[in-house]
């Protein structure tokens, strides 16, 4: 008897031990794929949701963008007013897409972050977005070119921009990580609107530059790259090289096969130098000159030209942080790790010492192959 | 008298006794008493062609024996016999000298001779004297052997066991040749007394096993035993449990193998499914063709019988535990296309896929007793009607469909646990309803721990799942070379563990 006793309690205790669970048909969800984020004049927020709707879809299985749009004095009041708009409840765990207004960006974007990283419905995994123009729900004025919803297509550009290197991958946990570093500003994607055949459609323009929570400016996409470069997020892309006279014509790509960023900070008599090797495998692939390529000597002299246009262009990228002052390398992050000492003294007033850091790049870029042509292909009569 | 005492006098027969006596006519008559209204019961008088006064009866059951033996080899005799001499003809005489039947025993036992002629023996009575003698004239059809539909073989001998007791042991036998096979007969029912034969390899089987075997069965009291089921459920471990602990087989030849790996076989007279003692979970994903076979196909099919058993088991639970509890676990493109085909139907989930699998099994069920000619007007309302005609009226969504139709796939992989997976899937299913993936690891884990808890005459049920060491997982989801296989499974076979010595030439 008293066994018996101890075994129900076993049996029922777990059971009763569930933390959360709702019983909840799948068909009585609204999804939510992507929403925007909207100051409005009166200190709220305006909330437009893509959810796909499934009800006309059919056997085909593909989904119809529906935008709900709901106003409230916080994110979250904005997002169950949208029960007065819109049944079933709006379901939050496969939304892959928060696009944030530019105006709110530059006033701090900490209150859409903690409603996001608060709420246990959305996933941290979910791409920020800033819209670069007025009113971020104009985003759903854009039509697709591949699929069905303006948010899924936005995804999908994220996700394979890695054979370009020109837009930041960068997921929600990673930029509130970022933010809250010291040593680090944090980064995120920038879109706008442009024109495809007279129809709007969205366009990943560069990389949306933050102090603390504020956005305070823009990289564009050539700057994007070579901040991956810095980065060592660089997994494809091209490199093009001039060739011949400045301002001239004679261009060579490179095809970035891999790349390899070895990053070390150096503390000599009063100066901060950044030691940056960079190893890039390339292939040659698209000459636009009557250079020819076909010696040893030819393409090692290409990629020391190569090299050195790359040197310029990032040295270039970290004056233009330095002067905006927002040390998107993570250099700060950088020293702390590896001289935590230094890092004691200065960590107060990094922002000075941020200006006057120095760096060094050394590049290795190595041309595997030309390719399936050996020379340039002749031109006669 | 007490209820126990009531219980076992209302199973027991044959209140009747039988005394010979002098007179032949005053014998047959007793018999004929307890025959009485039985119309098969034949009495046949016959005397000696020279001497009139030696007289004879035979008592036989018609259709139990064979008209050829009781003719040729007693009556015959017995009528052209010379009993002119002076000699003293008793039935000791007649036995040695005249009849001629391979097995002649001579008895006065009432209950002998009545049993003998219930099994298809003749009974022999002379006038004047007070034996009876029993001879063996058994005859009757019995079916030929043929290829088991359960245990179909590709590589394997296609031989099946049959309903006779003696013909199954004779198949065992002529597989082993050794002196060391031991039948030992036991009969069960009071009733029925059916036959029971135990077989084992003396020398390789487990004597603690054997003994607590031979116990259990002997204190069985019933009036009949029909089936090898029947007494399967009496004796076995763990007896509110769905898992089976006693297995069966009807191959002579998985009954020899398993004989040598020091199992017991026990053979039912009129089944032809024959129990495998001990029994382990393990057994259920191996078939005798996975010895014919090379042994990296063979270890492919049982991994796949053994994901077979999980997917069939969980499957349904999975679903609905994702469909109603976690849908953020489902990859986005899959929700959307689930909930595309969802739409428009009015069931919740939890019923829908209860309901698609009682239609299952209630399809298998009326296929598996069904005339074959019926076969395809079943298959036409299955495929045709639940199918089709139940998604395109948007009654149920095609993935519920799709996860029965793998439910039930992978379901006959597994045909002999056909019980317990029914029984764990619906508990898995509902506790899934209430719960979602919490509810299905409770679930799986209290199946565990039953599972770690059964045992089959002593041998844990999951023995060789759990071991560590190497050389115990040879023969289990693994099927290692033969070669590898030196030893017999552990608790199994108590002593004499080795099998083979490792061939010299093989270093």
């Amino acid at each position: 008897m008293k066994k018996a006793k101890i075994l129900s309690c076993i049996i029922i205790i777990p059971l009763l031990l569930t933390s959360c669970w709702n019983y909840r048909e799948a068909d009585n969800l609204t999804l939510v794929r992507g929403f925007t984020v909207d100051k409005i004049e009166d200190g709220g927020y305006l909330l437009s949701s893509e959810t796909a709707d499934m009800h006309e879809s059919g056997k085909e299985g593909s989904a119809k963008s529906v935008i709900i749009e709901s106003r409230g004095k916080t994110l979250f009041e904005a997002v169950r007013n949208a029960l007065m708009v819109n049944v079933p409840k709006l379901y939050w765990a496969h939304t892959s897409v928060c696009i944030i207004s530019q105006q709110l960006a530059q006033e701090g974007v900490t209150q859409v972050l903690d409603f996001l990283s608060r709420d246990h419905e959305t996933r941290l995994d979910m791409h920020p977005v800033i819209y670069k123009g007025n009113e971020a729900r104009e985003v759903f004025e854009a039509k697709p070119l591949t699929t069905e919803l303006v948010t899924e297509e936005l995804r999908d550009m994220i996700h394979d921009q890695k054979g370009s290197s020109k837009a930041m991958h960068v997921q929600i946990y990673e930029f509130i990580e970022n933010m809250s570093n010291e040593g680090i500003s944090a980064v995120m994607p920038a879109i706008c609107l442009t024109e495809v055949k007279g129809e709007k459609t969205i366009r990943l323009c560069g990389t949306a530059v933050f102090r603390e929570d504020k956005l305070i400016g823009y990289l564009d996409e050539d700057e994007t790259k070579y901040l991956s470069f810095v980065l060592d997020v660089v997994e494809g892309g091209v490199l093009v090289v001039n060739v011949g006279s400045e301002g001239g014509n004679d261009k060579v790509t490179l095809e970035i096969l891999n790349s390899k960023t070895k990053i070390k900070p150096k503390y000599e008599e009063g100066k901060i130098t950044i030691e940056m090797k960079i190893k890039i495998r390339t292939v040659l692939d698209d000459v636009v000159t009557r250079i020819q390529f076909c010696h040893e000597n030819e393409l090692k002299a290409l990629s020391k030209t190569a090299g050195e246009q790359l040197k310029g262009n990032i040295l270039e990228l970290i004056k233009k942080a330095q002067n905006s002052g927002a040390d998107i390398f993570g250099f700060g992050l950088l020293i702390k790790r590896n001289i935590p000492k230094l890092w004691k003294e200065i960590g107060k007033d990094w922002d000075k010492h941020f200006k006057e850091v120095e760096a060094e790049i050394i590049p290795e870029i190595e041309i595997v192959h030309t390719g399936l042509l050996k020379k340039t292909l002749k031109i006669g009569d | 008298m007490n209820r126990q005492e009531e219980k076992l006098s209302t199973i027991n027969t044959l209140n009747k006794k039988v005394i010979l006596l002098q007179s032949l006519v005053d014998n047959v008559s007793q018999f004929k008493e307890i025959f009485h209204d039985d119309d098969t019961f034949m009495t046949r008088f016959f005397a000696n062609s020279k001497q009139s006064s030696v007289r004879f009866c035979i008592l036989y059951l018609d259709g139990m024996v064979d008209a050829e033996t009781i003719y040729n080899s007693i009556i015959d005799p017995l009528v052209h016999a010379d009993f002119s001499d002076e000699k003293q003809w008793n039935m000791d005489t007649l036995m040695n000298q005249v009849i001629i039947t391979h097995k002649v025993e001579k008895s006065q036992d009432s209950d002998d001779l009545v049993t003998a002629i219930i099994r298809g023996d003749s009974v022999l009575l002379m006038e004047n004297c007070y034996d009876a003698l029993i001879i063996s004239s058994k005859g009757w059809k019995s079916r030929s052997t043929s290829e088991p539909e359960g245990e179909k073989a590709i590589r394997g001998p296609r031989e099946g066991f049959v309903e006779s007791l003696i013909e199954n042991i004779s198949m065992i036998r002529r597989r082993l040749a050794t002196p060391d096979f031991k039948v030992k007969m036991k009969y069960i029912g009071v009733r029925t007394k059916t036959r029971l034969g135990i077989c084992y390899l003396d020398g390789v089987v487990n004597k603690q096993i054997l003994t607590e075997l031979i116990e259990r069965i002997e204190k069985i009291n019933i009036d009949g035993i029909l089936l090898s089921g029947t007494l399967a459920e009496l004796i076995r471990d763990g007896r509110y449990s769905p898992f089976e602990t006693i297995g069966s087989t009807e191959k002579p030849d998985v009954a020899a193998a398993s004989l040598l790996e020091g199992r017991i076989i026990v053979i039912v007279d009129g089944t032809p499914v024959t129990l495998v003692l001990p029994y382990l979970l393990e057994q259920f994903f191996q078939s005798d063709d996975d010895y014919a076979l090379n042994f990296y196909f063979a270890t492919l099919s049982r991994i796949l019988r053994i994901i077979s058993f999980i997917l069939t088991v969980t499957a349904p639970g999975i679903y609905v535990a994702l469909m109603t509890y976690h849908q953020e676990m489902i990859p986005t493109p899959l929700l959307m296309s689930i909930l595309a085909a969802r739409q428009g139907i009015p069931f919740p989930t939890i019923v829908e896929t209860i309901g698609l699998i009682l239609a299952f099994e209630i399809l298998r069920e009326a296929g598996m007793r069904m005339p074959v000619s019926l076969a395809t007007a079943l298959s036409i309302l299955g495929a045709l009607v639940l199918g089709t005609a139940a998604v395109e009226a948007r009654i149920v969504s095609a993935t519920v469909i799709i996860v029965v139709a793998i439910t039930g796939l992978t379901g006959l992989m597994t045909q002999k646990l056909k019980g317990p997976v029914v029984v764990v899937r619906l508990f898995l299913l509902v506790l899934a309803g209430f719960l979602g993936i919490y509810g299905i690891l409770y679930g799986i884990i209290i199946v565990l721990i039953h599972l770690c808890n059964l045992r089959s005459f002593g041998v844990p049920y999951m023995l060789s799942y759990s071991s560590l060491k190497p050389e115990d997982l040879r023969d289990t989801a693994l099927r290692t070379p033969i070669w590898s296989m030196t030893k017999r499974p552990k608790f199994v076979s108590s002593f004499n563990k080795i099998r083979q010595t490792i061939r010299s030439w093989n270093k």
